[in-house]
């Protein structure tokens, strides 16, 4: 399987386990799952489970995992574990964060 | 709606209860506002916001302390250092540490924002209810935005959560190492309601910390940079009186002690006022201080005692010998001796040490035995700051100081005297030396100056008895004798 510009993917039979923190529905958070969303479509598709954590609601786990600013995507699975922040616009960076493309 | 903003409101403070630091504050931080403290690394700025919270949360105020840099662990290792046991108070939910150092890996795509901290702190402070809050090394967290508008406008963000909650704010940034803040970073101290700034500046031998209040809005201020120390036990800061060497007038007479000597000194020293008595080793300095301290606690006044040269033991039982007991002074609670080495810890400590003593023993008179100790502190400017800075105090309070100085005996003895540039903080000036007389040596006393007082201008035998200090009080009359010439 080849991704979209011909680059070999890495870890393509594992499941991607992603928890995304949000806080409401305020902009930045809505483009990150957009972003996100389309991400996923493209590369992960039908092995990518997200989890998202509203930290306005609770606070609790954001604490716990040490979230202080969102949007934030954390990579749980596969490890090693990677935290990106901000609203994922540059997907770029977040396709090589994610370890999506050597 | 108008006639509201035309009321002119006290500005509510909320106290620090950091020693010295309310006083130049007027009373405390903004409360329900931000105040910024900068400095470069190592200045205290943490430990300042650490205090602030640790003594809030002794009496109920609960706290968040927020750590961009360091983890939590050190905060606490840091506090104990100190003598405080904040993890007594994390337990009873009066005081919160949140380590919020991110990830050093942490990729960065795209516009953020600091709700999932807010979200956070705004969680933890309704379950302590915190009224208290420090962001400590916000830098970090900021330098995070790599964005000069994004910074702004979220530490503006961050600002009006605050206001909104009613938390009285402390936030630490880093200084460029300097004195002054990053460009940067300079709207922070627009946006703060009060600005302080921590220096920490070698002086010859001894660190000296500084803190000085920049900007404090509606409110008025101390505007010195004050000396502060940290310590076991936490933070002084020393208020030096802003007026400088301005005092109230001189007391009337005490007596030194001694009658014959009163009438050399034209009745006696004054109430209130800074005597030096100054002389080579032996002359007998501390003879003359003791005769004073002896004669007042037995009028039933407090002296404070400040040895630097031997042990209360050593100077009590070496007092006997000249008739001078002290023992009865002691145990009625009238005299207080303290002795320290001035080696043992740095000039501001010893201040600090000496102004609590005097705080809480209210002296009527001080006696420091001897100044030129802190010569040995490798520096004639750690001498010149504790004397100016006691003779300072003492002053504001209308407390008597007798310091006694060591000098070289040398030719120079006169020039020493106002070499250590403490003459003139001196109301009187005694001179004590050895002067040979046919094939004895004996002991001279000579008044140079008594502010407010028609003292002898002339030598006096001093003689030093197991029944106390005599002195020839004959002033002869005529012009006032030349200077003694000095034997080469």
């Amino acid at each position: 399987m080849k991704s979209a510009d011909g680059n070999a993917l890495v870890a393509e039979t594992k499941t991607y386990i992603l928890k995304l923190y949000v806080a409401g529905d305020e902009q930045n958070s809505r483009i990150a799952q957009d972003n996100l969303t389309h991400i996923c479509d493209e590369y992960l598709k039908g092995r990518c489970q997200i989890e998202k954590v509203d930290v306005l609601i609770d606070f609790t786990t954001a604490l716990k995992d040490r979230i202080f600013v969102t949007p934030t995507l954390v990579l749980a699975a596969p490890e090693p574990r990677a935290t990106i922040v901000g609203n994922l616009g540059d997907k770029e960076r977040v396709i090589s964060a994610l370890r999506l493309r050597f | 709606m108008s006639k509201k903003h035309e009321t002119v409101r006290e500005l509510a403070k909320a106290a620090s209860y950091i020693s010295g630091f309310d006083e130049i504050l007027y009373g405390g931080l903004p409360e329900g506002r931000t105040t910024l403290i900068e400095g470069g690394p190592g200045t205290g700025k943490s430990v300042v916001g650490l205090e602030f919270l640790y003594r809030g949360a002794l009496v109920d105020e609960s706290g968040i302390f927020v750590t961009f840099e360091e983890r939590a662990d050190a905060v606490r290792r840091n506090a104990g250092t100190l003598g405080w046991d904040i993890e007594d108070l994390e337990k009873a939910d009066k005081l919160v540490i949140i380590e919020a150092r991110m990830d050093q890996e942490t990729v960065v795509s795209g516009d953020f924002n600091l709700k999932a901290l807010l979200a956070i702190i705004e969680g933890q402070s309704k379950a302590i209810g915190a009224k208290r809050i420090v962001f400590d090394a916000l830098d970090v967290l900021m330098r995070l935005f790599d964005n000069p508008n994004r910074e702004r406008s979220e530490m503006y963000y961050l600002n009006e959560w605050l206001l909104d909650h009613k938390m009285t704010a402390i936030l630490t940034v880093k200084a460029s190492g300097g004195n002054s803040i990053f460009e940067r970073y300079e709207f922070l101290e627009f946006m703060a309601d009060c600005v302080i700034r921590l220096i920490q500046r070698p002086s010859e031998w001894v660190s000296t910390r500084e803190l000085q209040v920049i900007k404090f809005r509606g409110s008025d201020f101390g505007r010195n940079a004050y000396p502060f120390v940290i310590q076991p036990g936490g933070i002084s800061v020393i208020p030096i009186s802003e007026f400088g060497l301005q005092h109230k007038a001189m007391g009337p007479h005490v007596s030194s002690g001694n009658q014959q000597m009163d009438n050399v000194l034209g009745g006696g020293y004054r109430r209130g006022s800074s005597i030096l008595i100054a002389g080579s080793s032996g002359t007998g300095k501390t003879t003359v201080a003791n005769t004073f301290v002896k004669a007042a606690c037995d009028r039933g006044e407090k002296v404070l005692f400040l040895g630097f040269e031997e042990s209360e033991e050593a100077m009590v039982a070496s007092m006997l010998s000249p008739g001078i007991d002290l023992h009865p002074a002691i145990k009625k609670g009238l005299l207080k001796v303290t002795t320290a080495m001035p080696e043992a810890f740095g000039t501001e400590k010893h201040l600090i040490r000496t102004f609590e003593m005097i705080y809480k023993f209210k002296p009527d008179h001080v006696v420091v035995d001897a100044i030129s100790a802190f010569e040995r502190m490798g520096s004639d400017r750690a001498a010149f700051e504790f004397a100016m800075r006691l003779s300072n105090r003492c002053k504001d309070k209308g407390i008597t100081l007798l310091m006694t100085k060591q000098s070289t005996g040398s030719t120079d003895d006169r020039a020493d005297i106002s070499g250590i540039g403490i003459s003139s903080l001196i109301d009187s000036l005694l001179w004590l030396r050895f002067v040979e007389e046919g094939n004895r040596i004996k002991r001279k006393l000579l008044v140079i100056k008594s502010r407010g007082s028609k003292h002898s201008n002339q030598y006096h035998d001093l003689r030093i008895t197991d029944r106390g200090i005599e002195v020839t009080d004959e002033i002869v009359g005529g012009p006032p004798e030349p200077e003694v010439e000095v034997r080469k």
